[in-house]
This record gives structure tokens, C-alpha cells and sequence, in this order.
């Protein structure tokens, strides 16, 4: 019973999708099947009166009006679909799909980036949001479907109940075996599919690997390489049909008998009834015909009528994974909490903090205490996974922790509402992204509100970040596109060039926190070296962290946390660590061995 | 049209050549199906001849009964050749299609995966390949089934009006026409809507995807752009709809009227005229109903088919580039180059341009000589001339002027299979394969207990062997095939990737350092494991940092396509250019700290 709520609830829930945005749509969906209905009827019964009329001895003259009515009622409907489907049914779902969009860009925006860490709630997503056009557009469609369905059969029974209700328990019966044999061809299929999912996983695994090119320089250099894919291929197929077989067997049985009642049910019996009734009941020859037509339909209007429903089951599953993804909490992007007011530094303070991720047993960071004060630079460092990046993403509140609390100007970092907190935030990390718009608004980050000013401000921000002369040299500037997507005018970038166009929006921006993660690893030295400097005038002021592993840049930080499996080792300035000679002095030293001035120059 | 013949039988030939017995049993299957038609047809006419004559029930219902068992013999017989037919020789078909393709990829040269039009092709191509070639030979053979029905139907409505038969062609004509102009205009807009739909796939995938989801939070203004830009991409898509779907309209309104005027209203008045007047009797009525769809639905179903083959063709077309690439590479034939010994290397004049590109390679020329440790340095847009020297020295592709040597002999005398296979390649963005360990390390389809070992040894060898869990030498790599199965980080990746060099006799190492961060400590251990797989061998190292070139025999660094400078570390900085000034710059910092510790223990 309560599978039968959700199913109704979840497919009313994607109608309720459309029927927010444009009623009319569903209106005209509905209006369309009552017409194809009334063509239904007519296209059944125009026969009847025509071997009817002969039957009676009529003239041509008495049948003549019902002929013009029965023609009017089938052209008309194609004037009234051409017009619906074609022009208000694409305008309609364009409306639907755009809120839908809009809908979702602000959902992402609040869902927790763990949800994006944990595999299954992000594959849900993504499953989700990439069916999603689809899926209402499906919904819709299957809602005329359904409705044409549902006509007819109400016409159908009408009819037989009308004129041979020995028909109606063909019906029945039909609709017993269709319903049957397809729950049990689909379990059948089912097993199958569960059984073959292995073997066709092996069997594109291996076609990908042909047909992508990052395989292709491997496929040349190992000539294995063919071989291997060639013996996993034919693995997967001798899999595939030994499944095949298996399931042929089983199901081709089953269809047979299918088949006999089915042509029993479909042509046998009835014509066996109609022949009765007229033979022995003395029905006209115009009956016959009627239910000679009709019943042919049978079948086609039933597992039309299945075939929606199981395709509305679908659905509903489809659904429940959606609302899955629509109903997540957000724990962590919540828009309540106090306005943060940017005071052009910010301290931060961490204590006894304590962070795991989701799904991991051991604590990325573990009670971890620090202090920053307003203005003041520091840096992180350490091994790969030692807990940097984490720390990092717990401060700009993509996570809460576990337990302990940071502090931002003496306040829980989790009172302030995100947006107005992030909006204080200057960050560079290693993988951040260019997007398909232009330099400015790549820059900017939200959109152009003031054009002179903003565009003051890019220029600027560009210099400094060291990239202004080559975007200069661009014929449209600051307004040309990234990546070729949108535009084939648009620029590509390389990875040095993304980097200073990701630290030109920290320039750009006036913010009290400004975070580097890994900022100039794509760098050249000159143009690292020139960052720094850059930099340093930017962070003038302002509280500042830094991740770095070329420790040669981090020298000049008032002070150093050096972390080692989620905790702070060390902590000090550059010469307090050498001093110390432990592990910082020791990643430091095997870094300098290299520029170690070298005899001649001593 | 000829070229729509001659790819269609190509493909069929294909299937043909594969499978003779699939065409047996396609062939019974086509003809069962039009018999099947055949009898649905005669079923009501026969049934109201016997209404009409008169003659008694008895007879009705032994003519129901030998229907209803012949029908259900025919489509037993149908029913198991089609699941026969899918279930199990599309598969095999389809299998020895993909075979031939794998084994096809080997001779395309590398310059066509880095060739976005041909690389459309062949991906499209691939992709479907095993279904279209079973499609094509089910195009033709429902081509068969579509006539023998049309036969069927034309002998029986010509005895009653013949008219009707040239009606049906008239209608199939104007869908044929119609179909024609809507593909024609569905192209245009497609063409048309083309960036209007990349925005809109855009800002849907940037939203699932977890690269932007960082960014989506820590920008928070930066949703209105994506809105906006969503927005451009619907009232792109409306403003086409409302330029193109009146045309459409129109004549899809036409279409229909003509279709149900044929088929539907003007049957209706023949009959409903001859009927009463007695010049056609109710059976014969029957006919003109049932049968008149049915040869509308044939003649469609043939327009169809001739629709499809010419799809057909145009992905035949596709798979024609592929199949018929002549490689200006790929060769079984050359010198075989031993892979047990250490070979010199040149360069000589060598200028080479992708293609549509600009040179990136001007009149190079360098030697290394045999076992000798070479690094090859340099910066900015010309440093992607290093990842090209690789290319050409393996032969992804060739030099336009200019040529290189190996061992004093130009590289296009050698075999190139036997050429890479002599080299050994570390690379970061190499592939993990979802395979067992050993088998990415190996890469080979079967190996001896001797390889096996030597794989163990490999792995020790590059650090990896903490990687293995209980299954050993076997455990697979991505859950990919099973949910024990291992992932490796970036560092394990590479780890790997050296260990596939350890386990090859290769002369050649070729080392291209991460340009990723790696931590210093991580970095330093990495450098000497790779450092150690190149004993006794002519190293060439491709380094992103200077700190780690110095040890190496001789450095070239690299500008605008050219050598710029080029000796050991210790000439080049007592030289002063470039690679002095770029090295200087990366150790200023640190040299001042050692100066201070150098003073403090002076002290």
C-alpha cells in the first residue's frame, strides 16, 4: 500500500514540476487525447453504420450526414495537434526546464561539498541531475500516452458492454496474461541483466579503452596492450551469451504457451463469439464488423495501458532518487547566522579541533590548536595527506569538525551565515577551474555591475597576477571567452596561464583572509618569483595563509606549522624551526641540497 | 546513391563473411514474418465470407481452430529465431567486429587521436560498429519481409480497385517529400541551436560536476553568472523554435490530413458508396480496410528502410576512414632494435609542426651518446616542445625536416613496434588498467613464472609493493571489476609507471618528471628510484624543476624550438645565460639560509 502512495506521490511530484510553471501544458495534453478518443470512436464505429444502413435496405442519402460528421472529426484533431505539439509543447517544457536549472545551480550552491565525497549519494546526484530534462520530458509525454490510453479503453468497454459482453472476459483475460507473462518475461530479464552486468562491464571496459584517446599513446607503446583488451573483450562476450542461452531457454517455453493463449484469446475466441452472436443471436453483419475492428485493437490499447504504468514505476524510482538529493539538509551551507562584517584582517583561531571525513575511520586532523592573529602571515606545511588542504577547507567552512571550534574575530565560524563569510575570502587553490565565460567575469566571479569600475579593477588585478600583456594582446581583451566551448574565438589557456588568472581573482577582490593553496606550482621561476613579490603587497595588512612545497617561498612567513598526520608538529618562524633541526629543518634541507653553492663559487 | 549500395554491401559482405549461418536463419526468420502478415490479412476476410454465405457455425470454428494452430506454429518459429538470432549471434558478430577494429587501432597513426574530426569519426564509428553492422543486415533483410507483405496485399485489395494501390504510392511519395523537408529543417535548427544547447549541457554539468563544486560555494555571486548563462541558452532555443516550427507545422499538418484522408475518409466513402449500392460485398469491405493500412504501413515501412540505409551509409562512410586508413607510420616491416642494450641518440635538424600548427621545432640538433644521462629543461609556451621530442622520438609522429638517429641510423628503418618497445617511459598521466597489478606491470597477455617474478621485483623496486594486499601479485587495480579491488594515488600511479619500466628491457629510459606537487620528500625518494631504473642505460629526463637536473651528465635547455645552451650543470651556471639565471632565481633563497647556517657554525 504504501509502494502504491510513493508511486502516485513521486509521479505527481514531476507533474507538480509542470503544472507549477505552465497549467496550460498539462491542459493541452489532455485536450489532445479526448481528441484522439473521438477519432478512436469514429474510426471504430463509421463501419457499423455504413453495413447497418445496407442491412436496413437504407439509401446512401441516410448515411451521408454521419459520414460528413465521422470525416469532420478526424481532421480536425490533426489541425489542433500540429498546432499543439510542435509549437506550445517544446515552448512549454523549454519554460519547465529553465526553472528546473535555475533551481538546481541554487541547490548545488547549498548541498555540503561531503556530499560530494561520499560515492553513492554523488552518484545519485549525478544520475539525478543528468536525467533530469529528460525524465520530465518523459513524465509529460507519458501523461498524453497515458490519457490516450485510457480513453480508448473507456470506449472499448462501453462498446463491448454495449453490444457483447462475452468480449469484456476476453478483456479481462488478456489483461491477466499480458500483466503475467511480462512480470515474468521482466524477472526473467532481470536475472539476466543482473547476470550479464559483469561480463558487459568487461566488454565496454574494453571498447573505451580503444576508442579513448588517452589510452592511445599506451595502446603504441605496449603491444600487449591490443592483446589483453582482445582476450578481456571475448571473456566478456563467451560470458555474455552463456547468460544469454541460459535465459533463452527458460523464457522460449514460457513465450510459446504465451503465444498459444494469446492467439486464442486475440482471434480465436472472440471471432468465435461474434460468429455465435450472429449466427444464432441475430446480430447485424455491422456488429460483426464493429467488434471485428475492436477487438483487434485490444491488445494494443492493454499493453499500451501496462506499458505506462510500468514506465511510471520507472519513474517513480527515478524520483525517489531525486528526492533524495533534493531533500539532503544542508548542515553546513545554511544561509541563516549572523552578516560577517569584513574589517580588512580577520583573525583565526582553532581549538581542539578534531575533523574526519565521512566514511574514513582515522581523523584527517586531530586536535589540532592554532592561533593567527589580524594581519599576520603564515604558512602550512608538510608531506602529501598530512592534513594542509583539510585544514584549509574547515577554515573557508566547507566543512564543520567533529568536534572543537574555529574562531573567526572571536566568533564560531559556524554563527556567521556562508555566503557573507566567503564573500571576505580570497582564495587560490591548485585545482581550481576556468570557466566558459569571459576573462572579466572569470576574474570577477559574480557579474559585471559597474562596467568602468570593474573593468579598472580586472586590469589591475591581471598586472599584478603577471598575465595582463598576453590578455592585452587578445583582440577582444578582457573580454574574450575561455575555452572554445561557447565560442571558437575563444582562448585556451595552459596551466601557468590558469593559475595567474585564478590568483588575479584574489587581487581582484577585497578580502580580510587570503588562502594559497599551491598557487604557483604550474609556475616557471620567474614568474613564481614575481608572484611572490606580488603577493606580498596584496597580503599587505591582511591575514594570510600560505601551502607551499617549495619551502624556498615560505622562508619569509611570520610564522610555520608544519604538520605531520593531522597534527601541528612544529610551529615557529623560519629560524626557530632550522634552529630546532627537526623535521621541517630536514624536508628544508633535502630540498636546498640541490642549490647548495657548490665549491667553485666559495 | 551508388555509394549508398556499395557501403551497404560492404557491411553486409562484413556479416556475411563473419557468419553464413546467421544469414540462413535470417533469412527463414524474414520469410516467417511475412507469412505471419499474411494470414492476419486473410483471417477477416475469410471470417466474413463464411458470415456472408451462410454456412454453419462448425465450419467457423474448425477454420478458427487450424488459424489459431498455424499461427501459433508460425510465430513459435519466429519468436525462437529472433531471440536466437539477438541473444546469441549478434553477439558473436558483433565480437568479431570489435576484434578486428582492436586490432585495426594498432595501424592508425597517433596524429589522428589528436585530430578532432577524424577522432569524431573514429570514436562514433567505434562505438556503434557492432550494432550497426547487425542493423544493416536486419535493414536488408526486413527489405525482403516489406516486399513479400506489399505482394500480398497488392493481389488482394487489385481484384477489388486497383486505384487504391496508386492512392498508397501517392501517400507514401508525399511522406517521403515531407520527411525530406523536416530533416532538412530539423538540421538547420540542430545546426542553429548547436550553441544554445552547449550552454545549457554546460551549466548542467557544471553543477553535478565535484571539480566546481568547491567553487560554486566559495564564490557565492558566481551562480548568477551560470544562470545567466543558462538563460541565454533557452531564449536561444525558443527564439529557433519560434523561426522554424511554423514551417514545420504546416507541413506536418498537411502530412497527417493527406495520410487520414487516404487511408481513413476516402475508404469509407468507396465502401459506404458500393456497399449500399451492392457493387461490393462485407468481406471484400473488410479487406479494403484492413488492407489498405497494412499496404500504407508497407510502403512506409519501405521508405523507412530506404531512409535507413542511407543513415547507414553515412556511419559506413565513418567507419571507411577507419578501415581504410593507410598509416604513414605503422609498418611490419624494419630493423628490430634490441631492447638489452643502452643506444645513442640525434637529433639532426629537425623541425617539426603539428599539423594546422605552428613550428615547434626549429632546425634542432643534439646528441646523446650511449648510457649517457641527459636532461632537457625549459620554460614557458616553448616548453611543450619537450613533451614533442618525445613524440617524434618514439614515433607518435614524423619529423617534416631533418631526422633523427638512433645509433647512427635513421629512426624510420627501424620496426616501429620493435623502435617503442626498446624504450622505457615514466610519465605522470600514464593509465592504470583495470587489471591486476601484475598485468599492469607486465602488460603483456600471458607471461612465465620468470616474467612474474621479475614483475615482483619491479614493484619492490619502485615502492610499490606495500600496495599489496592478501591477493598479491593479482589484486586488482580500480573497482572497476571488483569492489576489493585498489586505487592508486597520483605518487602509486607513477610508482607503477616505473615499475612497468623495470620489469622491460628497454635501452632508452625516457623520464618526465611530475609536474604536480609532490612533497620534497616524496620528490627526492622518486628522483633516486627513477634514477636507478636507468643504470647502464642512455637516459633522456624531462624535469620541470631545476633543483633535480644536476647530477645529470649534460643539461640542453630548450627555447623557441631550438637548444639554447647545452653542458653540464656546472658550465652552464659558470656560462651565466638563461639556465643560470632561472637556477639562480629557484636557489637565492635557499643559498641565503645556507650562508646563515655557514656563518652560525663559523661562529
Amino acid at each position: 500500500m504504501k509502494k502504491i502512495l510513493t508511486f502516485f506521490k513521486n509521479n505527481f511530484f514531476i507533474l507538480g514540476i509542470i503544472w507549477k510553471d505552465n497549467k496550460s501544458a498539462i491542459f493541452g495534453k489532455l485536450s489532445l487525447s479526448f481528441l484522439s478518443a473521438v477519432k478512436f470512436f469514429f474510426e471504430v464505429y463509421t463501419i457499423k453504420w455504413i453495413f447497418d444502413a445496407l442491412e436496413s435496405g437504407k439509401t446512401f442519402d441516410a448515411v451521408l450526414p454521419l459520414l460528413i460528421l465521422a470525416s469532420v472529426c478526424i481532421i480536425f484533431p490533426i489541425f489542433y495537434r500540429g498546432y499543439y505539439q510542435l509549437l506550445l509543447g517544446h515552448l512549454h517544457i523549454n519554460k519547465t526546464f529553465k526553472s528546473l536549472n535555475l533551481l538546481l545551480v541554487e541547490k548545488s550552491k547549498q548541498l555540503d561539498l561531503e556530499c560530494y565525497e561520499n560515492a553513492e549519494f554523488f552518484d545519485n546526484y549525478t544520475r539525478a541531475l543528468a536525467d533530469l530534462e529528460g525524465q520530465v520530458l518523459n513524465t509529460f509525454n507519458m501523461l498524453g500516452w497515458f490519457f490516450d490510453a485510457f480513453f480508448n479503453l473507456i470506449i472499448m468497454l462501453s462498446l463491448f458492454g454495449a453490444m457483447n459482453s462475452g468480449l469484456l472476459i476476453i478483456m479481462v483475460l488478456t489483461f491477466v496474461l499480458q500483466c503475467g507473462y511480462s512480470f515474468i518475461e521482466n524477472k526473467l530479464d532481470y536475472k539476466r541483466n543482473l547476470a550479464v552486468t559483469y561480463p558487459e562491464r568487461q566488454i565496454n571496459y574494453s571498447k573505451r579503452i580503444i576508442y579513448e584517446p588517452k589510452y592511445a599513446k599506451e595502446i603504441k607503446l605496449f603491444k600487449g596492450l591490443p592483446e589483453i583488451l582482445k582476450n578481456l573483450y571475448s571473456k566478456g562476450v563467451a560470458a555474455l551469451i552463456k547468460e544469454n542461452m541460459q535465459f533463452a531457454k527458460k523464457i522460449t517455453l514460457i513465450s510459446m504457451c504465451y503465444h498459444l493463449l494469446n492467439l486464442l484469446l486475440q482471434y480465436g475466441l472472440p471471432f468465435m463469439i461474434i460468429g455465435y452472436q450472429y449466427f444464432y443471436l441475430g446480430t447485424s453483419l455491422g456488429t460483426a464488423a464493429v467488434l471485428v475492428n475492436a477487438v483487434a485493437k485490444i491488445p494494443s490499447v492493454l499493453s499500451w495501458l501496462i506499458w505506462t504504468f510500468s514506465a511510471f514505476q520507472r519513474n517513480s524510482l527515478y524520483v525517489d532518487n531525486l528526492n533524495k538529493v533534493l531533500n539532503c539538509e544542508p548542515k553546513v551551507e545554511t544561509a541563516e547566522g549572523e552578516k560577517y562584517e569584513p574589517k580588512g584582517a580577520a583573525s583565526i583561531e582553532m581549538k581542539n579541533v578534531t575533523f574526519t571525513y565521512r566514511g574514513e575511520k582515522e581523523p584527517t586532523l586531530k586536535n589540532i590548536n592554532l592561533s593567527i592573529k589580524k594581519g599576520e602571515r603564515v604558512a602550512f606545511v608538510g608531506h602529501n595527506g598530512a592534513g594542509k588542504t583539510s585544514l584549509v577547507k574547515l577554515i573557508t567552512r566547507l566543512y564543520h569538525p567533529d568536534s572543537g571550534e574555529i574562531l573567526i574575530n572571536g566568533k564560531d565560524v559556524k554563527a556567521y551565515d556562508s555566503d557573507s563569510y566567503r564573500k571576505a575570502l580570497g582564495l587560490v587553490f591548485q585545482d581550481f577551474n576556468l570557466y566558459a565565460v569571459n576573462i572579466m567575469e572569470n576574474v570577477l566571479m559574480r557579474e559585471i555591475d559597474n562596467k568602468e569600475a570593474d573593468e579598472k579593477t580586472v586590469y589591475e588585478a591581471l598586472k599584478k597576477a603577471g598575465i595582463y600583456d598576453k590578455i592585452a594582446a587578445l583582440p577582444n581583451g578582457i573580454y574574450t571567452d575561455v575555452t572554445k566551448e561557447f565560442n571558437s574565438e575563444g582562448v585556451l589557456f595552459s596551466g601557468g596561464e590558469i593559475q595567474k588568472i585564478a590568483l588575479a581573482r584574489v587581487f581582484a577582490k577585497e578580502s580580510d583572509i587570503i588562502i594559497l593553496d599551491e598557487p604557483s606550482s604550474a609556475l616557471d621561476p620567474i614568474a613564481e618569483h614575481e608572484m611572490f613579490k606580488n603577493m606580498t603587497d596584496a597580503e599587505e595588512g591582511k591575514t594570510s595563509i600560505l601551502i607551499s612545497h617549495r619551502l624556498c617561498s615560505v622562508i619569509h612567513c611570520d610564522r610555520i606549522f608544519y604538520l605531520e598526520h593531522g597534527e601541528i608538529v612544529e610551529e615557529g618562524t623560519h629560524e626557530e624551526l632550522m634552529a630546532k633541526n627537526a623535521r621541517y629543518a630536514h624536508m628544508f634541507n633535502v630540498q636546498a641540497e640541490k642549490y647548495k653553492i657548490t665549491s667553485q663559487f666559495v | 546513391m551508388l555509394k549508398v549500395i556499395k557501403n551497404n554491401f560492404r557491411m553486409i559482405r562484413l556479416v556475411f563473411r563473419y557468419s553464413k549461418f546467421y544469414f540462413l536463419l535470417h533469412t527463414l526468420y524474414a520469410l516467417f514474418k511475412a507469412a505471419y502478415t499474411f494470414l492476419n490479412v486473410y483471417l477477416i476476410k475469410w471470417f466474413f465470407e463464411i458470415l456472408e454465405s451462410g454456412r454453419p457455425f462448425k465450419e467457423l470454428i474448425a477454420f478458427l481452430g487450424i488459424f489459431v494452430i498455424a499461427s501459433v506454429a508460425v510465430y513459435s518459429l519466429i519468436t525462437f529465431l529472433d531471440r536466437f538470432i539477438t541473444l546469441k549471434l549478434n553477439v558473436k558478430i558483433s565480437e568479431k567486429i570489435n576484434l578486428a577494429l582492436i586490432e585495426k587501432i594498432k595501424s592508425i597513426d597517433y596524429e589522428c587521436f589528436e585530430n578532432s574530426e577524424f577522432y569524431d569519426k573514429y570514436t562514433r564509428a567505434l562505438a556503434e560498429t557492432g550494432s550497426r553492422a547487425l542493423e544493416v543486415t536486419n535493414t536488408f533483410f526486413e527489405l525482403f519481409g516489406t516486399i513479400a507483405s506489399i505482394a500480398v496485399a497488392v493481389e488482394l485489395i487489385s481484384t477489388i480497385e486497383p486505384l487504391f494501390i496508386l492512392l498508397a504510392l501517392f501517400n507514401v511519395g508525399v511522406t517521403f517529400a515531407c520527411h525530406a523537408f523536416y530533416n532538412k529543417t530539423n538540421y538547420k535548427e540542430d545546426l542553429e541551436g548547436t550553441p544554445f544547447k552547449r550552454r545549457r549541457q554546460y551549466v548542467n554539468r557544471t553543477i553535478y560536476q565535484p571539480e566546481y563544486a568547491k567553487e560554486i560555494k566559495l564564490f557565492p555571486m558566481h551562480k548568477e553568472i551560470l544562470k545567466r548563462v543558462y538563460s541565454e541558452g533557452v531564449e536561444g532555443h525558443n527564439n529557433l523554435i519560434k523561426k522554424y516550427e511554423p514551417k514545420k507545422i504546416a507541413v506536418y499538418t498537411f502530412q497527417m490530413f493527406l495520410d487520414d484522408a487516404l487511408r481513413t475518409i476516402i475508404p469509407w466513402w468507396y465502401i459506404a458508396v458500393n456497399v449500399i449500392n451492392k457493387t461490393l460485398t462485407i468481406s471484400n469491405a473488410s479487406v479494403v480496410i484492413n488492407v489498405i493500412s497494412q499496404i500504407n504501413a508497407n510502403f512506409r515501412d519501405m521508405a523507412y528502410i530506404l531512409m535507413d540505409y542511407h543513415a547507414h551509409s553515412l556511419f559506413i562512410e565513418n567507419l571507411n576512414v577507419i578501415m581504410d586508413y593507410q598509416s604513414k607510420i605503422e609498418s611490419e616491416n624494419g630493423i628490430l632494435l634490441s631492447g638489452d642494450v643502452a643506444h645513442s641518440i640525434e637529433f639532426k635538424n629537425v623541425t617539426f609542426a603539428y599539423p594546422g600548427g605552428s613550428e615547434i621545432l626549429k632546425d634542432l640538433s643534439f646528441k646523446i651518446e650511449k648510457g649517457e644521462k641527459v636532461a632537457l629543461v625549459g620554460y614557458g609556451y616553448n616548453g611543450a616542445g619537450k613533451s614533442t621530442i618525445i613524440k617524434l622520438l618514439i614515433r607518435l609522429y614524423d619529423v617534416q625536416s631533418g631526422e633523427i638517429l638512433i645509433d647512427g641510423i635513421n629512426i624510420k628503418e627501424y620496426n616501429p613496434v620493435s623502435l617503442r618497445d626498446a624504450f622505457g617511459l615514466i610519465f605522470q598521466d600514464f593509465n592504470v588498467y583495470a587489471m591486476s597489478l601484475l598485468e599492469n606491470v607486465l602488460l603483456t597477455p600471458d607471461y612465465s613464472e620468470e616474467e612474474r617474478k621479475k614483475a615482483y621485483d619491479a614493484l619492490k623496486g619502485s615502492g610499490l609493493l606495500s600496495k599489496l594486499s592478501d591477493g598479491g601479485l593479482d589484486t586488482l587495480v580500480t573497482k572497476e571489476f571488483s569492489d576489493s579491488g585498489i586505487y592508486l594515488s597520483g605518487g602509486e600511479n607513477q610508482k607503477l609507471s616505473l615499475a612497468r619500466v623495470l620489469a622491460k628491457n628497454c635501452g632508452i629510459v625516457i623520464l618526465d618528471e611530475p609536474s604536480s606537487a609532490l612533497d620534497p620528500i616524496s620528490e627526492h625518494e622518486m628522483n633516486r628510484n627513477m634514477l636507478r631504473a636507468a643504470e647502464n642505460k642512455t637516459v633522456l629526463f624531462i624535469s620541470h624543476r631545476l633543483s633535480s637536473v644536476v647530477d645529470s651528465d649534460k643539461i640542453l635547455y630548450l627555447e623557441n624550438g631550438g637548444i639554447k645552451e647545452e653542458g653540464s650543470h656546472g658550465v652552464l651556471l659558470e656560462m651565466g645565460g638563461k639556465y643560470a639565471e632561472m637556477f639562480n632565481l629557484q636557489a637565492e633563497s635557499y643559498r641565503q639560509n645556507q650562508i646563515l647556517e655557514k656563518e652560525e657554525l663559523l661562529k
